[in-house]
């Protein structure tokens, strides 16, 4: 199952947008505070709620999940993701009650609908063909800017214990990465990118006894993952996810900033596991401020998409008479608001002034 | 004054005073005669700048020169690239000029290039603190021309270490009018 497309009206910092998803992958720009992030979380909120309601059905002697809990579940999740006070508090702020909603269109026309005013408390209300969603295969990962996995072994027992002021998309990574890996790979295209990954990372991930960690490098054995550097630790990530089946067909991954800390000769690499991972039938989401990996996609979708077959989708947010509004494009070059090209722009103007300056 | 270089015009400003440095007879008849001695394109100075101009004019023959265009020491090493990258060749067409600038002032019958070794010496021996800038002025189709010249602009100056001299890159399309010269396409006869 995929995305097809996203509806959002007044909802966080947005009035009225609409945007058309690429089954493969889509690379959302803009300026900071513009609103990229809320489009991933809102679409992996709700496909991760769907995701544990298909997991809490599968549980026996459990009543199906009624529509009223899938309502309080969704709100609930999106507190946890967005982490306003309480989820009323995602409607478009202006005078008096505001009402806000979002609707997401899967392939096979599937729908799930969100909505709720900006007094809501607890709950959402959720509409849309939600018995054919909850048969549809669907794996939803949502991978923060900042690196989890050298911290796994303690952060989700702390996260259940207290109350403390993460996002819950790291609580929710935390707990696919303590997934046990399955034993070996299930197909040729896993194992194909499985032997890519580790030949990256110059190592194998693994998962010791005490939750830990660990990089298994030939000839130097088991490496803790906090000793690694950190776009090594981004490698090992996403290495256990496809080995434990959280990244792998029906999964949508939603990846914010993947170039967070990595050193611009990781980028490289990143995109061509992220290419992979679509080949394997991943819809992947990536929100960046990265020029190289702009770029990366850019060259790969001009020169090299149509034959292998994957659709490349550049997304830029822009402000347009107050509001937040979006362009599309297959390449970089179709876009007319690319933040990451006008800062480069900026950049030159600013040096041809000091090199004619007096 | 006005300056043609192939079928690009360099309309200077008027306090500018400019010469078209490799067709003058001192670099033609004498300096280039020695085996390997080349010169950039044209020689500008006001009062506050000494300008070093070399101008690359790929418009129509982007394909042809593809390698040319894009080649700097770092970009083409190890790529099999025959072309002598563009960073190089201007590093050491910007050093022979310099070289022949001085030999022309040394030359008591020399008028055309020496007199603009006067604001350069000034500036040696700090009686002006007019700056010196190299300018390449590649035209042609060039991709993300921005990213282009920062790249160029830094093998450039990897190159010129040894010249305490400001360098960029501009083309037409990049150039700010009230910018020392007007560059503008001439029609070809």
């Amino acid at each position: 199952m995929y995305i097809k497309r996203l509806e959002l009206k007044n909802y966080t910092s947005f009035d009225s947008l609409q945007l058309d998803f690429s089954p493969n992958i889509n690379i959302i720009s803009g300026e900071n505070n513009i609103g990229k992030t809320n489009i991933i979380k809102a679409l992996y909120s709700t496909t991760r709620t769907i995701d544990d309601i298909q997991t809490e059905n599968e549980k026996p002697g459990l009543p199906p999940v009624t529509r009223e809990k899938m309502g309080e579940m969704l709100a609930r999740k999106l507190v946890g993701v967005y982490r306003p006070d309480y989820v009323g508090r995602l409607a478009r702020r202006t005078t008096g009650r505001a009402h806000a909603s979002f609707r997401i269109i899967f392939n096979n026309d599937n729908r799930f609908v969100v909505s709720f005013d900006s007094s809501a408390k607890k709950s959402v209300s959720i509409g849309g063909s939600i018995q054919r969603l909850l048969n549809s295969p669907l794996k939803s990962v949502y991978i923060p800017p900042k690196e989890i996995i050298s911290a796994a072994e303690n952060f989700a027992a702390l996260y259940e214990r207290y109350h403390i002021a993460f996002e819950e998309t790291y609580y929710d990574l935390n707990r696919l990465l303590l997934l046990p890996a399955k034993k070996g790979p299930t197909n040729t295209r896993q194992k194909k990118l499985l032997k890519k990954l580790e030949m990256l990372a110059e190592g194998k991930v693994v998962l010791q006894q005490n939750g830990r960690f660990y990089l298994k490098a030939k000839g130097i054995g088991n490496i803790e993952m906090g000793l690694v550097a950190e776009g090594y630790r981004k490698l090992s990530t996403l290495l256990y996810l496809i080995s434990n089946e959280s990244l792998t067909e029906h999964s949508i991954l939603f990846w914010d900033e993947p170039e967070t800390n990595c050193n611009p000769q990781m980028i490289s690499p990143l995109v061509e596991i992220m290419i992979e991972l679509a080949r394997i039938g991943v819809q992947v989401f990536i929100c960046t401020h990265s020029y190289f990996l702009q770029q990366e996609f850019s060259l790969y979708s001009e020169y090299k998409a149509e034959r292998e077959k994957l659709d490349i989708k550049f997304f830029s947010l822009y402000k347009q008479d107050g509001n937040i509004t979006a362009e599309s494009g297959s390449t970089l070059a179709e876009l007319e608001h690319n933040t990451i090209m006008q800062e480069f722009n900026e950049l030159y103007n600013k040096e041809q002034e000091l090199f004619y300056a007096d | 004054m006005q300056i043609k270089e192939g079928s690009l015009l360099f309309d200077f400003n008027d306090d500018v005073t400019a010469i078209k440095f490799d067709e003058q007879p001192f670099y033609r008849n004498k300096f280039n005669v020695l085996k390997g001695a080349r010169g950039v394109d044209i020689l500008a100075y006001n009062r506050e700048c000494f300008m070093i101009l070399e101008v690359k004019d790929f418009r129509g023959y982007e394909i042809e020169n593809r390698k040319r265009v894009t080649a700097t020491s770092s970009v083409s090493k190890g790529k099999g690239c025959t072309e002598e990258p563009l960073d190089l060749e201007l590093a050491l067409k910007v050093r022979e000029t310099l070289a022949c600038m001085l030999a022309a002032a040394l030359d008591d019958n020399e008028e055309d290039i020496s007199p603009f070794f006067k604001p350069i010496i000034d500036k040696a021996r700090g009686r002006s603190n007019i700056s010196l800038k190299v300018l390449l002025f590649v035209e042609g189709d060039i991709p993300r021309f921005p990213l282009y010249s920062r790249n160029m602009i830094d093998s450039i100056k990897k190159k010129m270490r040894w010249l305490n001299a400001r360098v960029f890159v501009e083309n037409i399309d990049t150039h700010k009018a009230q910018h020392f010269f007007e560059p503008s396409r001439v029609k070809q006869n």
